[in-house]
């Protein structure tokens, strides 16, 4: 083809260009004067965003780039340190695959085969359209039509889904931590983070790899404790990190943690080792001791031997100096066990006695509460006219599980179940906020359950496998771009708030949550949203409003000045703590469990899945440390690093079935199959397959992370809530690596 | 008109088409998202930075992006959207057509062209393997000719 300046000017007028034979015109449309000047170049503090600890960090800017980011010296979180995920944040600002701008489907196929038709729409045309299909769901489906996978923050968005009257709202919360908050509420009074191990003599880990986890504020006091003399045990049927930081580790039968955790409970109480004073000053011990004496009497470590594989006489022994070390403390937290197994709600609850048992609660060397500053939310500041009751059916069946109900989340576990099987059809509208596929413990479900949804919202900054599903796609701004106080909750003796500033500017027409709440608020629910003097709610107000009632500043600009405001005070241990129980003492016997269909008591419960003969071996996933659950492979730095995932076996089990370094193995469960290549390790036991999770995003829009990889919950089967029902599971524990399977080498 | 003013007119035209949304026309808006900028994984972005040169790293706002402010300012300019990357394509070009108009120092301009557009190549490959339309697929011609500066004028 021969092009010339003539059929350029036929094509550019195809194209509608308006001006296009006019250069000055276009030059000036997109430049504009400026004084010439040298390139600026600044270090701006903020905090990370990419997990709650939010260490403090500074970051390089050049022209509004982030060009390095490195950590803040002198934060109590990261001690001047950041994970690698932290490190690598501005790949996250400048991935080329980023959503750049508001977009809707054109073609109503929908599917990860199908070409969505994308067409560029103004924030005005998505906004509108969203609320025009809220609008419709609900007048003709009722509220109960809605689901809104999302955190509740920022306040701003919960204020929202409340003035909308919102009912099924889930989050990845019982995934993680679900079942310590609601054991922690009414045990020791709320759940808390912080963990002074520092302090601590004698530190009992239950499956957690907090060492390699990459929270750094969790790895320091470790590395920590142990300088100071402190002793580690590590129950885990992996070798981790933190076995090799430990002591001692106990190469553990998978899901039988709770048998240990009720057999030193017996050795404790049995052998009166309990710290007397604390346990009969701020505990309901005596008003139960007869009970409790007499429940854990059968649960002896010969008995937990046969199940755990751990050596009595070592339980018995770990107990005694547990309890008598003088400051023992027994963490538990999220994607480990404590969320993995049917039998979690039990492990959290007997955890939560060995450290009452052990006197440290909100005690030095033990977990304690935070001190934090009081911040007010937005509905503190602007109260809002009362919110609408809600109304109708929850799709995850959390109505069915009384203590979990009483918690403002849902059930990732149980919505896909939910929503094909239970009530097919109701949920007519989605607005997935921050969200994938991959993050549900079956995503196979998901994808079915998502599959004939009326409207589907995706916010987001990166197209994850869930983008293939939506009608609209919303870009989402992120931390780095966005600004927020921030109270710290995990190393908080003292009250420490830092500013979390935008060290850039959100880049295209990338937006936050709050601002999608403010403008569907003033469409939807403008009273909830218009002040008394008739203008809207404005969040750099509202973040200075937050900033003068807390006494943080006079406006953000002020407390952003200092950076870190820190208030500090001796650590005054708690007297009384808000259980429920009427002296407000810590609670080891619930009152609270019984009157809502649960156990007073944790009892023994095996794992959903056992090993048979068609599934002879143990299924465990885990987070590689480089990664953020199933967010961060996108991020070329991150990927680089570890880009894909492996079935993780033993060398005598390759021998086994004859499996070599590399070589392909499919991995069988009751539910599903999947192939990746093996790699093998002494780290893993010869009776188990260990597979990271977070790889295998089918989105061929992902550049870096698409299809490399599998999903390691194609292998989980699915939940119900009637399943969590009939095993105890009575703090919504999800299941996620609650299964077992058969390994075959591929032809 | 001198070849020098064709070719200013040319990149102009060029990065407009470049730099506008496609409006009006179901089909060719589609089809401009679908090459530029789709959710689903654009065959041709238009940003310079994620065209990487061996052993860089494909991202936005990297070297070309700064090197791109840089070369604006000198001239006492700034992009007016100041958030999108400097190194759009079409903002290249339509900056080297500002050059070439000018009648800039020869050299700036040539160094200019040096380090912004001879990548062009590479998207105009893209597009013309990938767009269903014949307009765009023509625009990856052009883009293949102003890399190399080998169109032929009329």
């Amino acid at each position: 083809m021969q092009l010339t300046r003539r059929n350029l000017f036929r094509l550019t007028g195809a194209a509608g260009l308006a001006g296009a034979a006019n250069p000055a015109a276009a030059f000036e449309k997109f430049f504009r004067p400026a004084e010439a000047s040298a390139a600026s170049v600044s270090k701006l503090a903020t905090c990370c965003g990419i997990c709650s600890p939010a260490c403090g960090l500074q970051a390089t800017v050049q022209d509004g780039v982030v060009k390095f980011i490195e950590g803040l010296p002198g934060d109590a979180h990261g001690e001047g340190h950041l994970c690698g995920k932290g490190a690598a944040g501005a790949q996250f600002l400048y991935d080329p695959d980023r959503l750049k701008y508001p977009m809707r489907r054109t073609n109503p196929r929908k599917g990860f085969g199908e070409d969505p038709g994308w067409v560029r729409i103004s924030w005005q045309e998505a906004l509108d359209t969203i609320a025009m299909k809220m609008k419709g769901a609900i007048d003709t489906y009722g509220t109960e039509s809605l689901l809104f996978i999302t955190l509740p923050s920022p306040d701003l968005w919960s204020r929202f889904m409340n003035a909308m009257g919102v009912v099924n709202r889930v989050d990845h919360i019982d995934v993680c931590f679900q079942s310590d908050r609601v054991i922690q509420k009414y045990t020791t009074g709320g759940k808390s983070w912080c963990n002074d191990f520092e302090n601590s003599k004698y530190i009992l880990l239950f499956g957690w790899d907090l060492v390699a986890k990459a929270k750094i504020v969790y790895a320091n006091g470790i590395v920590n404790a142990r300088s100071n003399g402190a002793k580690v045990v590590h129950f885990s049927p992996t070798y981790t990190a933190t076995s090799r930081m430990s002591n001692e580790w106990f190469n553990i039968n998978p899901g039988t943690d709770l048998a240990v955790a009720l057999a030193m409970i017996q050795v404790i109480v049995s052998e009166n080792l309990y710290n007397k004073a604390f346990v009969d000053a701020y505990t309901n011990f005596a008003e139960w001791e007869s009970q409790i004496r007499t429940h854990f009497e059968e649960y002896t470590p010969e008995w937990a031997q046969t199940i755990s594989g751990v050596p009595a006489a070592d339980i018995r022994r770990i107990a005694r100096e547990f309890a008598t070390s003088g400051g023992g403390i027994a963490p538990a937290h999220k994607k480990t066990l404590c969320a993995n197994y049917m039998n979690a709600s039990q492990l959290v609850h007997a955890i939560s006695i060995l450290n009452i048992l052990a006197g440290t609660v909100d005690r030095p060397g033990g977990r304690y509460f935070a001190r934090a500053h009081s911040v007010p939310g937005v509905d503190a500041i602007y109260p809002p006219p009362a919110y609408p009751a809600k109304k109708g059916r929850r799709v995850d069946g959390r109505d069915k599980l009384p203590l979990v109900q009483e918690q403002d989340t849902g059930l990732f576990s149980t919505l896909a179940d939910g929503m094909l099987n239970k009530y097919p059809g109701m949920i007519k509208f989605a607005f997935w906020n921050a969200y994938t596929i991959l993050a549900f413990p079956t995503p196979r479900k998901m994808e079915q359950a998502m599959a004939n949804m009326d409207f589907t919202v995706v916010m987001d900054f990166i197209p994850t496998d869930t983008v293939s599903m939506a009608d609209i796609v919303l870009p989402s701004a992120m931390y780095l771009e966005t600004s927020d106080i921030v109270t710290r909750d995990y190393n908080a003796k003292y009250p420490q708030s830092l500013a979390r500033s935008a060290v850039a500017a959100p880049i295209f027409e990338t937006k936050s949550a709050g601002y999608v709440a403010i403008e569907l608020g003033k469409r939807l629910c403008p009273d909830y949203f218009r002040l008394s003097d008739g203008s809207w709610i404005n969040p750099n107000t509202l973040l200075d409003e937050k900033a003068k009632r807390s006494g943080l500043g006079t406006s953000f600009a002020d407390f952003q000045s200092k950076g870190i405001v820190e208030t500090k005070a001796a650590f005054q241990p708690r007297t009384s703590f808000a259980t429920g129980h009427a002296q407000n003492k810590c609670q080891i016997y619930v009152p609270q469990f019984a009157a809502r269909q649960a156990e007073a008591l944790p009892k023994w419960h095996p794992k959903r899945d056992l090993p048979s003969d068609q599934y002879p071996l143990y299924y465990l996933t885990f987070i590689p440390g480089i990664h953020k659950r199933n967010t961060t492979e996108n991020n070329r730095i991150l990927n680089e690093i570890m880009p894909t995932n492996s079935a993780i076996i033993n060398p005598a089990l390759a021998k086994k079935f004859g499996v070599r370094e590399g070589q392909m193995v499919i991995l069988r469960s009751r539910v599903g199959q999947i192939e990746l290549p093996a790699h093998l390790s002494e780290t893993v036991r010869p009776d188990a397959v260990l597979v990271a999770h977070g790889f295998g995003h089918k989105s061929r829009y992902l550049g870096t992370a698409g299809g490399k990889g599998v999903r390691d919950g194609d292998l989980v089967p699915d939940a119900s809530i009637d399943d969590f029902v009939a095993a105890g599971n009575y703090a919504g524990s999800s299941c996620i690596m609650d299964a077992v399977c058969s390994l075959q080498a591929k032809p | 008109m001198n070849e020098r003013l064709e070719l200013a007119h040319l990149c102009n035209e060029a990065g407009q088409m470049l730099l506008s949304p496609v409006l009006g026309d179901p089909e060719m808006e589609r089809e401009f998202v679908r090459l530029f900028l789709s959710p689903s994984g654009a065959p041709c972005p238009p940003w310079q930075s994620v065209w990487a040169q061996e052993g860089e790293q494909a991202r936005l706002m990297g070297a070309a992006h700064h090197s791109a402010l840089d070369w604006y300012r000198r001239f006492g300019f700034a992009p007016s959207n100041g958030a999108e990357p400097a190194d759009h394509a079409g903002m290249l070009l339509l900056f080297y057509a500002f050059l070439l108009g000018r009648e800039v120092d020869e050299k700036s301009t040539e160094e200019f062209f040096q380090q912004h557009l001879t990548w062009l190549d590479r998207p105009g490959v893209a597009l013309s393997n990938h767009s269903r339309l014949d307009c765009f697929r023509d625009l990856g011609e052009i883009l293949i000719q102003i890399s190399s500066r080998s169109a032929v004028l009329a």
